[in-house]
């Protein structure tokens, strides 16, 4: 499976002056393009769901405190990936804790994503894809989930995912191939991605 | 394996057909930013609720520890007796007997005695004032009792010393003596030295015959805490001859 350019490149950021603003300052003063990078990150990497918001401000609060522990041997977007990786970790760890004690009703299911396609058919196909997609990885371990969307999905390099999910690049290989099996493994019984998309 | 590399690519092409489009990242990142821009405030709000709460209450320490209640100030003379339960008796109650030649004598605060002391008699050193009974009997009348009052602060070298008090009763002038033992009782420099000085107005007030001043007096001696206890001893010695 090759890869393909990685869909959202991250923009060149001016990084120590923001490092060192970001040190002399409160956490509501990240760069505002840095909080939409670490938005559309964390929504890659856990996917629409309603506590998005919450996992965003989190990533951002220990981003901003990680952030003079930095010393550059990586680009910034892995680190900020690093950053979200892990406080999706642990929010899920934290989570399935929580809900071994409580029963929870389970989230309420989200709106299809608006998908800009060209026909109305089309639209309502992949946007039915796409809810199914989430669905599947969603049933992935979380080390698994995150290396098929940083690698497969997204298109980084495997140095920058094992990097981000602080492995080496042999257990990013080993979880990316469990992570296809199982992943095709839930998708083949789907309809929706046994047809082309009209 | 073929329809497994299938099915991912279709599953790469449906992610990156249904990618977050950047105006919907743009208000996700806005409504988080006013969050965090938000979070501060409360924190720093919660930190000033704190430090007021912390300066208050330091504040208040430091007030109850500056308070005249550390300085054990010395109890009002006519006041009664707290632990007693006896009536108080008349200030110019006849003396039901003569207790004043078994009193006790005045002993200053220098002078220890613990060991071997007996209750009735009690060995007076060299620097201690003449015994109560060579009092002239024109004194004999009840004293009045010193009711000035006197600024709790008081100045360290206006203090009478005992020596002075041994040399008024020496030369018999239990007026002079008498004044300098209620000052003492007053502005003495701790509670031992007042209570000392307040006994020994009790024994005064006992050798004029005035039993129930003195065993008022002595009440009050025996009440005060962190004297020593030779000193309530004593005091509690005088108020029971008193009442025999």
């Amino acid at each position: 499976m090759d890869c393909m350019a990685p869909p959202h490149s991250p923009e060149p950021l001016a990084f120590p002056a923001m490092v060192q603003r970001a040190t002399r300052e409160s956490v509501g003063d990240l760069p505002a393009d840095v909080l939409a990078m670490l938005y559309r990150q964390m929504r890659g990497l856990a996917g629409p769901r309603a506590d998005l918001d919450d996992l965003v401000q989190a990533a951002a609060v220990r981003l901003i405190r990680a952030l003079p522990r930095f010393e550059g041997r990586s680009s910034l977007s892995t680190f900020a990936y690093g950053v979200a990786y892990r406080t999706l970790l642990g929010h899920d760890r934290w989570y399935r804790r929580w809900s071994r004690r409580f029963s929870l009703v389970e989230d309420q299911e989200h709106d299809e994503p608006m998908v800009a396609g060209d026909s109305a058919e089309q639209s309502a196909v992949l946007a039915r894809r796409a809810t199914s997609l989430h669905r599947a990885l969603a049933q992935l371990p979380a080390s698994k989930r995150a290396v098929i969307v940083l690698h497969d999905l997204e298109g980084l390099e495997m140095k920058e995912v094992a990097d981000i999910v602080l492995a080496n690049e042999r257990t990013v290989r080993s979880r990316l191939r469990d992570g296809r099996k199982k992943l095709a493994a839930i998708l083949v019984s789907d309809p929706l991605f046994d047809q082309e998309v009209p | 394996m073929i329809d497994h590399q299938r099915i991912l690519v279709r599953a790469r092409e449906t992610w990156q057909a249904t990618a977050p489009s950047d105006a919907e990242i743009q208000r996700g990142a806005q409504r988080v930013g006013r969050r965090l821009r938000a979070r501060p405030r409360t924190v720093n709000r919660r930190k000033v609720f704190v430090s007021i709460g912390a300066c208050a209450a330091f504040l208040a320490a430091l007030a109850y520890a500056g308070s005249p209640k550390w300085t054990a100030p010395p109890a009002p003379m006519n006041a009664p007796p707290a632990p007693m339960n006896a009536p108080p008796a008349p200030m110019n109650a006849p003396p039901a007997h003569a207790p004043a030649l078994t009193a006790p004598p005045l002993t200053p605060p220098g002078a220890t005695q613990m060991g071997n002391e007996t209750p009735a008699v009690i060995p007076s050193p060299a620097s201690e004032p003449a015994p109560v009974e060579s009092a002239p009997s024109s004194l004999a009348s009840p004293i009045a009792p010193v009711e000035r009052r006197e600024p709790l602060v008081a100045d360290k070298a206006s203090e009478p010393s005992w020596a002075e008090v041994s040399e008024a009763l020496s030369d018999g002038d239990e007026k002079r003596a008498q004044i300098l033992l209620s000052d003492l009782a007053r502005r003495g420099h701790d509670a031992d030295n007042r209570a000392k000085a307040k006994l020994g107005l009790a024994q005064l007030e006992a050798s004029h015959g005035n039993c129930a001043r003195a065993r008022v007096l002595a009440l009050q001696v025996a009440a005060v805490r962190g004297i020593e206890l030779k000193t309530v001893r004593r005091a509690l010695e005088l108020a029971a001859h008193c009442t025999q």
